[in-house]
């Protein structure tokens, strides 16, 4: 049972940063790297929040938000400046950057050692340590923000980006701002897995700066790839199979060392096959060319 | 005439790309509620003028105003939103988006473009998204599009009638067309071309870029013509007609 809560978990966080990260990939059709770095900044906020400042989960992750809001549209508004394979390079840029400051400022992050001993969510007395009660608390969290894109989805916003990413010199002479969506777009998908984040550091409530390196950005970009960008059906079943498969790979019996390179190897061979026959991923709407 | 009645005026504008002069030195001016040819041989620098008006690039030297206003500044998206409309050669409509979504891609919804405060706005949203979609349907309505179909889809003379639609959903006082005629067949020419008469009797300014001169003679009064980046003469279309070392010069017939 506790196993399989903590599957749900790690979906319920996952689903958020797949969310997020195919509002601003799926609809404007750029490809960002420094998404673990957003997740990171939530991370490292909240965690560090609650543990010197005794703030409450809940202020803390607001705070995070914030911090992550900020922080987005300080990267987003350097590289969106850029296009297409340049804007990803620049991303990839800040990601490093973000990785080397959570790993060289001791002082603040511990570094490698990373931020032991993260404290669960209260909320009025009830403390949310149970595995059974942090689910409810992120599945709580991630249905919002399932609610939250799937109303951005019908929007107007949504579909300007939608225009950008088809022609953004037609767009241009509707008498809107390309350049404004996409940093808009950028800032909100930043804090939304600056959101996933705060969940992530009370739950694992053990972060280092390797969970938020390039690999995690490459997941990230893989679950949304895999399953598919420019709708909410896509990231749910990216999410869903990314999590589930290495869980069901354990089934097989295979000796732990090989287990996890296997992995690795079904993912690399499942995204070549998939960018080669469907490049729009599993269930998504958009492909990327 | 008085100043008000100018709604677009260029003063030596001139345009170079690597030392080749695609716009050069051209003075011009557009009265409020006509409709004005651009012609000309092709590589005469009418696309480039088009794009020196919308702001795609900025001018070498000279001045734009609109309105009064000097624009030669502003940037694109604020000259499109000032009231400047403008259908691409190449079409450009948002492929992969429904017709109706093309067209409404040109709305400015105020609710409904801000993701902070979209929750909160629900309602209004859909007061307003519901106004958009009528007015929407309506132009396609006119135009007998489907509004379900993908862009993509639609017939390249479809295509040309979604990208004016866009342009009609957003308030628009001049309208830049870079061949709005070319390569559809009769009944949508006839349709466009009632399309532009209705639309400059509110006082409307239509300037498009045309080959088929005798096709537009029947409805546009006034020609620029363009050679060689340099606007060589002004005046009234069938006066240029019958100009013989005019029509020789440019179309060598």
């Amino acid at each position: 049972m506790n196993y399989l809560l903590s599957i749900l978990i790690m979906i319920n966080i996952y689903l958020i940063l797949a969310l997020s990260l195919n509002l601003f990939m799926g609809y404007t059709g750029l490809i960002s790297l420094t998404h673990a770095a957003f997740f990171g900044i939530g991370a490292y906020t909240t965690a560090l929040l609650m543990m010197q400042l005794k703030l409450n989960f809940f202020l803390s992750m607001l705070l995070g938000m914030i911090l992550t809001f900020f922080i987005a549209y300080l990267i987003g508004k350097l590289s969106l400046v850029f296009k297409e394979e340049l804007f990803v390079l620049v991303t990839l840029g800040f990601q490093m950057i973000v990785f080397s400051i959570l790993y060289n400022w001791t002082k603040l992050t511990r570094g490698p050692y990373g931020v032991i001993g993260i404290p669960k969510p209260s909320l009025g007395g009830f403390e949310f340590s149970e595995l059974w009660s942090f689910f409810i608390l992120s599945g709580g969290i991630a249905a919002i923000m399932f609610i939250y894109f799937k109303i951005l989805d019908k929007s107007a916003f949504c579909l300007y980006l939608k225009g950008i990413r088809d022609n953004e010199l037609a767009f241009i002479s509707s008498g809107k701002s390309p350049a404004y969506y996409k940093a808009l777009a950028f800032v909100i998908s930043g804090g939304a897995a600056g959101i996933a984040g705060a969940l992530y550091a009370p739950y694992i409530t053990y972060i280092v700066p390797a969970s938020f390196n390039l690999d995690m950005s490459i997941f990230i970009l893989c679950i949304v790839m895999i399953g598919g960008a420019g709708n909410l059906r896509g990231p749910l079943i990216g999410t869903l199979f990314m999590v589930i498969a290495p869980e069901a790979l354990k089934f097989l019996g295979l000796p732990d060392a090989a287990a996890a390179n296997m992995r690795q190897i079904i993912y690399g061979l499942l995204l070549v096959l998939l960018m080669r026959y469907r490049p729009q991923g599993l269930l998504g709407e958009y492909k990327f060319e | 005439m008085s100043e008000e009645q100018i709604i677009l005026m260029t003063r030596c504008l001139s345009k170079s790309f690597s030392g080749l002069k695609a716009v050069n030195n051209v003075t011009s001016y557009f009265i409020k509620g006509r409709i004005y040819a651009i012609a000309g041989p092709n590589g005469a620098g009418k696309t480039t003028f088009f794009n020196l008006l919308n702001g795609f690039f900025p001018p070498d030297k000279g001045e734009i105003f609109f309105n009064q206003e000097n624009v030669t500044k502003t940037s694109p998206w604020d000259r499109s939103r000032l009231g400047i409309g403008r259908l691409f050669q190449d079409i450009r409509v948002f492929s992969n988006l429904k017709a109706v979504d093309n067209l409404l891609c040109f709305e400015d919804n105020r609710f409904s473009r801000n993701p902070f405060t979209i929750p909160f706005h629900t309602l209004k949203t859909r007061r307003i998204d519901n106004e958009h979609k009528e007015k929407a349907a309506k132009i396609l309505e006119r135009f007998k599009i489907n509004p379900h179909t993908y862009a993509k889809n639609l017939s390249y003379g479809q295509q040309k009638l979604v990208a004016l639609g866009r342009i009609l959903m957003k308030e628009s006082y001049l309208l830049l067309l870079d061949e709005p005629f070319a390569g559809i067949h009769t009944g949508f020419r006839k349709m466009i071309r009632d399309l532009l008469v209705d639309f400059t009797k509110n006082g409307n300014t239509v300037i498009l870029i045309e080959h088929d001169i005798s096709f537009i003679s029947e409805f546009v009064e006034w020609v620029y013509l363009f050679v060689g980046g340099k606007r060589v003469t002004f005046g009234k279309i069938d006066e240029i007609l019958r100009s013989e070392e005019v029509v020789k010069g440019i179309w060598g017939i």
